[in-house]
C-alpha cells in the first residue's frame, strides 16, 4: 500500500514538474490525468472524523453518509465512517496524536489553522488536481456554482496557493435583531454604525434602583466579530503582502472606541460564555452577534415567541457589504490513491447541490452552492425559518479571515485588545497600538 | 534451603508477579511509556512534527533565555500558586468544619453527607457552565445577593481587575501594581473550585474521625476537659495524618487544575485565570510547540514534586500517627 502510494505520488511530481499551471490554482493538467487513471477496483474504506457532537448538526451528518454509503458508496465500492472525536480542540489534539503516531483517517474536519499545522507535516492532499481531473472532477459550470469566498478560505498562500480543503461546516458572523424590542423603541434596523450605536443606547434601560434591566448589545470579545467590524467599515485584516496586520487602521480603532463608549456608558456588556444568547432570548439584550450556526441554539433558548431577524453588521457602504466567513472545511489526506479518490469522491457528493441544499436544512450550516436556493426542499425550509434565508442572502458577502501562519495567537492578541476595551484597562489608542505591534511580530516570528 | 522449598519461593514470586502483569502493563504503556516520551519531545524543536534537537534550550527558552516564554511561564506560575493558596485552606478549613458536625450523631446526617457530596460527583464541565449564571454579571444571583448588602454589580469571570484594586479604587485609593491581588475571575474560579472538591475532602476527614478511638475523648471529658480543649488537643493531633493526606492531595490537585479554569475563563480576561496547566495547553496544542509545551509540563512536574518533598519534610514531621 506505501508502495503504490509512493509510486503515485513520484507520478504526481513528476506530472507536476512538466506540467502547465491551472487558471484556477495549484493543480496541473498532468496531475489532474494521473488521478483520471486511478480506478477503484476493490472496495475502499474511508474514515471520516469530525467534531458535529451534538445534534441537529451530528444525525444530519449521519444521515448524509448514510445516504452516501447507500447510493454512490454502493456504486462505486465505498465505504465512509464518521467517527465524533470531541469538540473541534479534542480534534485537534486527537490529530497531532494521530501525526505522531502516523495514524491518520482518510479525512478530517479541520479549520484552517488546523490545516496550516497538518501541513508542517505534509499530510494533506492538493485538492486542485481531483477538481480539475476530467473524470473525476468539477465541470466549469460545477466549479462557478461554489461561493468564491469558499475557494478563497481553502487556498493557502503559504502552501503554494494550494486547495487544501473543501467547505465543509459553514457559516457567518451575523447580528441577532430583536425587531420587537427596536418597534418598542421606534427605532429602524441599523444601517450605518452611527444608526447601530443611536439604537443600542436607546434599547438600554434602567429600572428604577437605577439597575440596568437590558443591554443595547451584547459585546462579542472575540476575534472574528472584531474582524467582521473591520470588515463592515471597509477596512482589511491584512497588508496586501500578508507580512503585516491591517486591522490596526482607522476601522479597527473606530471599532474600539465604539465598544469603549457603550461599554462605559453601561448600554452594551460582554455575556460570560454562551449566556448571550440566553439573554438574547429573554429580550434582556437587544442585538446580540454570533454565528449562524447557532441559530438552532437561539431558537430553542426562546420561552416565549418573539419577532426577531438575522441580519448583517451595520456597513460603511452598502454596496461593498461584508461580513466574516466563519465554519470548518474537511481535508483529504494522504493515503493510498485509491483512498484518496474515494475521499475526494464523498466530498464531491457532499458539496452537490442537492446533498448541500439538504445539509442547509437539516444541519443550518449553509449550503455551498449558490444553485441550492432553487431546491423546493430549501425554499419549504426557509418558508418555516425566515432567519435562515436571511443568512443564506449574506454568504456572497462573506469574506475569510487570513490563514496564515500565526493568526491563532493573533486572535488571541485581539481578544486580549478587546478585553482592554470592555474592563476598561487601556485606552482604545493605546489597546490597538501594543496588539498591532504584538501582531505583527507574531507574523514575523511565522515567516 | 531445600531446592524443593526454593522451587516453590521462585514459583510464588513468579506468580505474584504474573499477577502485577497487566496492571504493570497498562500503567507501562499509558502513564510511564508517554512521559518518557514527553520527556524526548521535549529536547527538540518539535513544531507538529520532529524539527532539531536542542538538547535543554527548550528549558533554558522557557526559564529566562526567551523573554517573552519566561515572562509568561514565571508569570502562569505566580497564578497557579496564587489559585492554591486561595483554594486548598479553605476548602480544607469548609470540610473540616462539616466532617466534625457531620461526625455527630445529627438527625439526617447521611442525607447531608450525600448532599456535600454531590458536586464532587457532578460532572465538572455542566457545574462550571451553571456557575457562569450563577456569577453571570448582569442577570446572576451572586450579584442579586451583593446588592443586597449594598456592593455593586461584578463582572466575575470578565474582570481582569485585582481584588484589592477594586476594593481600594471604589474608596478612591489607586493601589501600585504589585497590590492589585488576584483578579476576580481566579476568584471566581476558586470559589467553583472549592465547591466542587470540598464534598471529597467532608469525605476524607470523616474517615481520619472514624479513626479516633473513643476512648481518648471519654478519657478527656472524665478530666473535665472543654469541647474547645478536646478538638485542639485530641482531634487535631490525631487527625493530623488525614489532614496531611488531604493537603498534600489537594495542593497536587491544585496545581494541575485545568478543566474548571478551561471552562469558564479559558485563561483569560487578560491571562489573569493562566495557571500553568492552561499554557501549557495554549503552548502544546495551540500554537502546536510540542517540545516547549512538553518542557513546560515536565518543569511542572518537577516543581510538584520539588514542593511535595518540602511538604513532607516540613510538615510530616508534625503528623501524629498515633
Amino acid at each position: 500500500m506505501r508502495l503504490k502510494a509512493a509510486i503515485f505520488s513520484s507520478i504526481l511530481f513528476v506530472a507536476a514538474a512538466c506540467g502547465g499551471g491551472s487558471p484556477s490554482g495549484g493543480g496541473t493538467t498532468a496531475e489532474a490525468n494521473a488521478i483520471d487513471s486511478v480506478e477503484l477496483k476493490a472496495p475502499v474504506s474511508i474514515t471520516l472524523w469530525h467534531a458535529l457532537t451534538g445534534d441537529p448538526q451530528k444525525s444530519a451528518l449521519e444521515n448524509a453518509i448514510k445516504q452516501f454509503n447507500d447510493t454512490v458508496g454502493k456504486e462505486r465500492g465505498i465505504t465512509v465512517t464518521g467517527l465524533v472525536q470531541g469538540n473541534y480542540t479534542q480534534l485537534g489534539q486527537k490529530a497531532l496524536g494521530a501525526i505522531q503516531a502516523g495514524a491518520l483517517p482518510d479525512l478530517i474536519h479541520a479549520y484552517e489553522s488546523n490545516v496550516a499545522d497538518y501541513m508542517k507535516a505534509d499530510v494533506v492532499l492538493n485538492l486542485d488536481p481531483y477538481v480539475q481531473s476530467k473524470k473525476y472532477g468539477l465541470d466549469k459550470a460545477g466549479q462557478d456554482d461554489i461561493y468564491q469566498g469558499y475557494y478563497d478560505t481553502n487556498r493557502f498562500k503559504q502552501f503554494n496557493n494550494q486547495l487544501l480543503s473543501w467547505p465543509f461546516t459553514k457559516s457567518l458572523a451575523v447580528t441577532y435583531q430583536n425587531d420587537d424590542l427596536l418597534k418598542e423603541i421606534g427605532k429602524q434596523p441599523a444601517k450605518t454604525w452611527e444608526d447601530f450605536e443611536a439604537n443600542v443606547k436607546a434599547l438600554a434601560k434602567k429600572g428604577p434602583d437605577g439597575k440596568v434591566t437590558r443591554y443595547g448589545w451584547a459585546v462579542p470579545t472575540d476575534a472574528s466579530y472584531f474582524d467582521a467590524m473591520v470588515y463592515s467599515r471597509g477596512g482589511k485584516l491584512m497588508a496586501d503582502d500578508n507580512k503585516t496586520v491591517a486591522w490596526n487602521g482607522k476601522e479597527g480603532l473606530d471599532t474600539l472606541k465604539m465598544v469603549d463608549r457603550l461599554v462605559k456608558d453601561g448600554s452594551a456588556y460582554v455575556p460570560p460564555g454562551f449566556t448571550g444568547q440566553d439573554d438574547f432570548a429573554a429580550s434582556r439584550v437587544g442585538y446580540y452577534m454570533s454565528s449562524t450556526s447557532s441559530l438552532p441554539f437561539v431558537k430553542a433558548a426562546f420561552k416565549t415567541p418573539i419577532n426577531w431577524s438575522v441580519v448583517n453588521f451595520p456597513q460603511a457602504d452598502p454596496a461593498k457589504a461584508k461580513t466574516v466567513q466563519f465554519g470548518a472545511n474537511v481535508a483529504v489526506l494522504k493515503t493510498t490513491p485509491e483512498k484518496q479518490l474515494a475521499s475526494w469522491l464523498f466530498v464531491k457528493w457532499f458539496s452537490e447541490t442537492d446533498q448541500t441544499a439538504s445539509w442547509a436544512t437539516t444541519s443550518y450550516y449553509m449550503p455551498v452552492r449558490k444553485t441550492a436556493a432553487d431546491k423546493q426542499v430549501v425554499k419549504d425550509f426557509w418558508a418555516k425559518n425566515p432567519q435562515s434565508k436571511q443568512a443564506f442572502d449574506m454568504i456572497g458577502v462573506s469574506a475569510p479571515e487570513p490563514n496564515v501562519r500565526g493568526q491563532q495567537d493573533i486572535r488571541d492578541v485581539i481578544l486580549e485588545m478587546m478585553t482592554k476595551i470592555t474592563t476598561q484597562k487601556a485606552t482604545p489608542e493605546d489597546a490597538i497600538k501594543v496588539a498591532g505591534d504584538k501582531a505583527n511580530r507574531i507574523l514575523k516570528d511565522n515567516q | 534451603m531445600s531446592p524443593v522449598r526454593r522451587r516453590r519461593i521462585l514459583i510464588e514470586h513468579l506468580q505474584a508477579y504474573l499477577f502485577l502483569l497487566p496492571a504493570l502493563g497498562l500503567i507501562g504503556l499509558f502513564k510511564i511509556f508517554p512521559t518518557f516520551f514527553a520527556l524526548y519531545i521535549s529536547l527538540f524543536r518539535w513544531d507538529v512534527v520532529q524539527g532539531a534537537f536542542r538538547g535543554l534550550d527548550n528549558y533554558a527558552d522557557i526559564l529566562f533565555a526567551n523573554p517573552t516564554r519566561a515572562e509568561q511561564f514565571w508569570r502562569s506560575l505566580s497564578t497557579t500558586f496564587t489559585f492554591a493558596l486561595l483554594t486548598v485552606p479553605l476548602t480544607m478549613a469548609a470540610a473540616l468544619t462539616v466532617a466534625v458536625l457531620l461526625f455527630k450523631p445529627i438527625r439526617g446526617r447521611s442525607f447531608y453527607r450525600t448532599l456535600f457530596y454531590l458536586p464532587y460527583v457532578t460532572s465538572l464541565v455542566a457545574a462550571a457552565t451553571i456557575f457562569s449564571y450563577i456569577f453571570h454579571p448582569n442577570f446572576g444571583i451572586v450579584n442579586e445577593v451583593l446588592g443586597l448588602v449594598g456592593i455593586g454589580p461584578q463582572h466575575w469571570f470578565n474582570e481582569p481587575h485585582g481584588l484589592f484594586e477594586l476594593i481600594f479604587s471604589a474608596a478612591g485609593v489607586t493601589l501600585p501594581d504589585w497590590a492589585w491581588g488576584p483578579s476576580l475571575a481566579l476568584i471566581g474560579v476558586a470559589i467553583f473550585n472549592i465547591w466542587h472538591f470540598f464534598g471529597f475532602q467532608v469525605v476524607i476527614f470523616m474517615a481520619g474521625l472514624g479513626n479516633i478511638s473513643p476512648e481518648y475523648y471519654e478519657a478527656a471529658r472524665l478530666d473535665g476537659a472543654s469541647e474547645r480543649q478536646i478538638f485542639t488537643k485530641i482531634t487535631l493531633p490525631l487527625l493530623s495524618p488525614t489532614t496531611f493526606f488531604v493537603f498534600t492531595i489537594a495542593m497536587i490537585g491544585t496545581l494541575r487544575a485545568f478543566e474548571s479554569i478551561y471552562v469558564m475563563t479559558n485563561g483569560g480576561p487578560l491571562d489573569t485565570t493562566r495557571t500553568t496547566t492552561m499554557l501549557i495547553f495554549r503552548t502544546f496544542f495551540q500554537q502546536t510547540q510540542l517540545g516547549l509545551g512538553s518542557a513546560m509540563a515536565f518543569l511542572l512536574t518537577l516543581i510538584i514534586l520539588l514542593f511535595t518533598l518540602i511538604q513532607f519534610r516540613v510538615l510530616g514531621r508534625r503528623v501524629h500517627y498515633s
